[in-house]
């Protein structure tokens, strides 16, 4: 019940990523093409931002009622779970991917600029056109974002060692324990034919199986405030990259290119394992993909 | 003379090129504790940066350069020579951009120290440190080699030519020994490293690359260990002023022979196997076969200069001595606003350009090309960290 509003939620969070895309796309060619004023850009790119900012509100309280499947949700293929970061991107993803698109036309460009041809210094090189200013901005922000991903990185390695320690370890070992009593138990019973170890057993597995649940439920609890921070640290990286550092005509490409990629990957890894499912069971093809493929 | 403008030019830049260790160490040693803290942490650091920087280092160095210049105008005890000396001994322009690029650690130093020798503003540091392991040993060299050489530059002190061979050489043993001691000597206020939370017992794997510029107004005294480097623009020709401390370096691989050692290839030629380059400062276990001994070279400056530029690795493995000279003069080409006035000085002459600009467009000139060097190195998939700098030597600049 409570997964297929999860679903559901992811579902339109796609819808509003594609429709975003759109956007900033149209946003992108009307700039190229001269139409766009530096106004209309900042509004695509504040909407944009507010849509991210929108979504981590949402899943907060979500993530609240159960963090573990945010951070590794099963509505995602393999694939997207093995490059997500506490339920998103690294957040020094949106650094990486800015060096990235910053690169593209820089050779031509320069190319030209040292035979003295094309575009000068004061309109930028390559499609993004960084600046020596907004290089070393881009460069301390990301040494900031990198430590903050580092400091939660060490709390989600603290957070998952735990495992193997208090609350949950003595569980398991009085569980495996009582196990092992019942079945020695049973075995003597079987010779003597009565069993008087059994209720006992079921009572104590009982109250066990709420211990369990209280640290399963704390241990998703820490990663819910966990991923909550990593979504902190994802807009404010964001954030000061798109509103701060670039000028709206870049960030709108920085934010497009961001979109291409989730979509992309989403969608490359979401045929690749359909068709992997398809080949196993032909039948069941059509009943697997049908929740997940009938919305848009 | 020369004394009244030192002493005048001695203080200012010094502060001037610190901004950068400023900028970088404060970020280091900022702990987070909770999530609003560290945003708004951020936003000063980055309020902080902003103002900071390079315009700051730019706007600095401007109030320093235009120092010196008062006293000489006002007493100007040989009026002759005033105008040109003072073009010739003022610190030249110069840019940098020193970014992490796609390393997650950051282990490039950058130092600029203009009139770094104390009784004597004409001569100008510039240092380019590449670690690896760990980044204490190039911040140790960022922070210390400029008074190094300057000390050992004293001591040698016979007169005007010092012998810049045994400068260099005593100066990089004192960082290399520096760095041998570095567990015993740090002072308990600075921050942890990542070696050392890491590895107790490492803090001699780690070492640093260092191509250090002396720049005066005749010469260009380059000391190289390691596989930075230094490359002059002359006549729009490049000439490299190091040459990299390769293991498979023909000498180099005898050298390291002959001291017991052995180069093997596991990615690349290696000393023992392990580091990449045949010369560094720090490294004590790959000692005697990885030496922090420099090559030095002293050049005469000519006429025919355009610029120097001190790169990391970062830059030089995936552009050309060429290309990086290429972007830096058409750089200089293109500085300024494209204004008639502009645009004119440009055409009649170098030496009427850089009349014809201001000095924070001169400036501005030097920071665009190594900014643009830099990003050419990201975008040609560069996978370290990216340090260049750029010194304007035209004469009249």
């Amino acid at each position: 019940m409570d997964m297929a509003r999860y679903v559901a939620f992811h579902q339109q969070w796609i819808a509003g990523q594609q429709a975003g895309l759109r956007e900033l796309a149209e946003a992108a060619a009307n700039a190229a093409a001269g139409r766009a004023t530096d106004a209309e850009l900042r509004a695509v790119v504040e909407r944009c931002m507010r849509g991210y900012q929108e979504y981590a509100a949402s899943r907060r309280a979500l993530a609240r009622e159960n963090g573990a499947a945010f951070v590794a949700p099963p509505w995602c293929t393999a694939f997207e779970n093995s490059v997500l970061w506490l339920g998103g991107c690294r957040p020094s993803l949106a650094i990486r991917l800015l060096y990235s698109i910053s690169g593209e036309g820089l050779e031509e460009d320069i190319e030209e600029f040292v035979r003295g041809r094309g575009r000068g210094l004061a309109e930028g090189m390559g499609l993004v056109g960084i600046t020596a200013t907004q290089l070393q901005q881009i460069n301390d922000l990301h040494r900031c974002t990198l430590r903050d991903e580092g400091y939660l990185t060490e709390r989600l390695a603290s957070l998952q060692e735990n495992i193997a320690d208090r609350p949950l370890l003595p569980i398991v070992r009085e569980r495996a324990a009582a196990a092992a009593a019942a079945l020695a138990g049973q075995d003597r019973s079987a010779k003597r034919d009565d069993i008087p170890g059994r209720p006992v057993a079921a009572e104590s597995s009982g109250g066990l199986a709420a211990e369990v649940d209280a640290a399963m439920e704390s241990y998703s609890a820490g990663l819910a405030r966990l991923l909550e921070e990593a979504d902190e640290l994802r807009m404010s990286t964001a954030r000061a990259l798109a509103t701060e550092i670039l000028t709206p005509r870049q960030a709108v490409e920085m934010l497009m290119a961001a979109k291409q990629l989730h979509l992309a990957v989403r969608d490359w890894s979401r045929r690749k394992e359909e068709g992997a499912q398809n080949a196993r069971l032909p039948l069941a093809a059509a009943a697997t993909t049908a929740p997940s493929g009938s919305k848009p | 003379m020369a004394e009244i403008c030192c002493q005048e030019a001695k203080s200012p830049p010094a502060t001037a090129a610190t901004v950068a260790t400023v900028s970088a160490s404060a970020a280091a040693a900022a702990v987070a504790s909770s999530v609003m803290d560290r945003r708004r942490r951020r936003l000063e650091l980055k309020r902080f940066r902003l103002a900071s920087d390079l315009e700051q280092s730019a706007a600095e160095y401007a109030g320093a350069r235009k120092r010196p210049r008062i006293p000489r105008t006002v007493s100007g005890p040989c009026p002759d020579a005033a105008s040109a000396s003072e073009n010739a001994e003022r610190c030249p322009r110069f840019g940098f951009s020193s970014v992490c690029g796609r390393r997650r650690e950051m282990e490039d130093a950058v130092s600029i120290r203009p009139g770094f020798l104390p009784g004597s503003g004409k001569s100008h540091f510039f240092g380019v440190f590449d670690g690896h392991g760990c980044s204490h040993v190039a911040t140790t060299c960022q922070e210390l080699m400029h008074e190094v050489v300057a000390e050992e530059h004293q001591k040698a002190g016979s007169g005007e030519e010092p012998v810049w061979k045994e400068v260099m050489e005593r100066s990089f043993a004192r960082l290399d020994e520096r760095a041998a001691n570095w567990a015993i000597t740090r002072s308990s206020e600075e921050p942890a490293c990542r070696c050392e939370q890491k590895m107790p017992s490492r803090c001699d794997h780690v070492g640093s690359t260092a191509v250090v510029a002396v720049v005066s107004p005749t010469q260009l005294v380059v000391g190289n260990a390691g596989d930075s480097r230094a490359v002059l623009s002359r006549a729009g020709v490049p000439v490299a002023l190091s040459v990299d401390h390769k293991p498979d370096r023909p000498d180099e691989l005898e050298r390291i022979q002959a001291a017991g050692g052995r180069v093997i290839y596991w990615d690349g030629a290696r000393v023992l196997g392990v580091l990449a380059m045949s010369r560094a400062i720090g490294d004590g276990y790959l000692k005697p076969f990885v030496t922090a001994e420099p090559e030095v070279t002293v050049t005469e400056r000519s006429d025919a200069d355009e610029c120097l530029i001190l790169a990391s690795d970062g830059l030089w493995d995936v552009v050309t001595n060429e290309m990086a000279c290429d972007v830096a003069r058409a750089c200089f080409r293109s500085n300024g606003p494209p204004e008639p006035a502009a645009a004119q000085a440009q055409a009649s002459g170098e030496a009427k350009a850089s009349e014809g600009v201001s000095k924070a467009e001169s400036d501005r000139a030097c920071s665009d090309a190594a900014m643009l060097l830099a990003k050419l190195a990201l975008a040609r998939g560069s996978s370290d960290n990216v340090s260049v700098v750029v010194v304007d030597l035209r004469r009249g600049s």
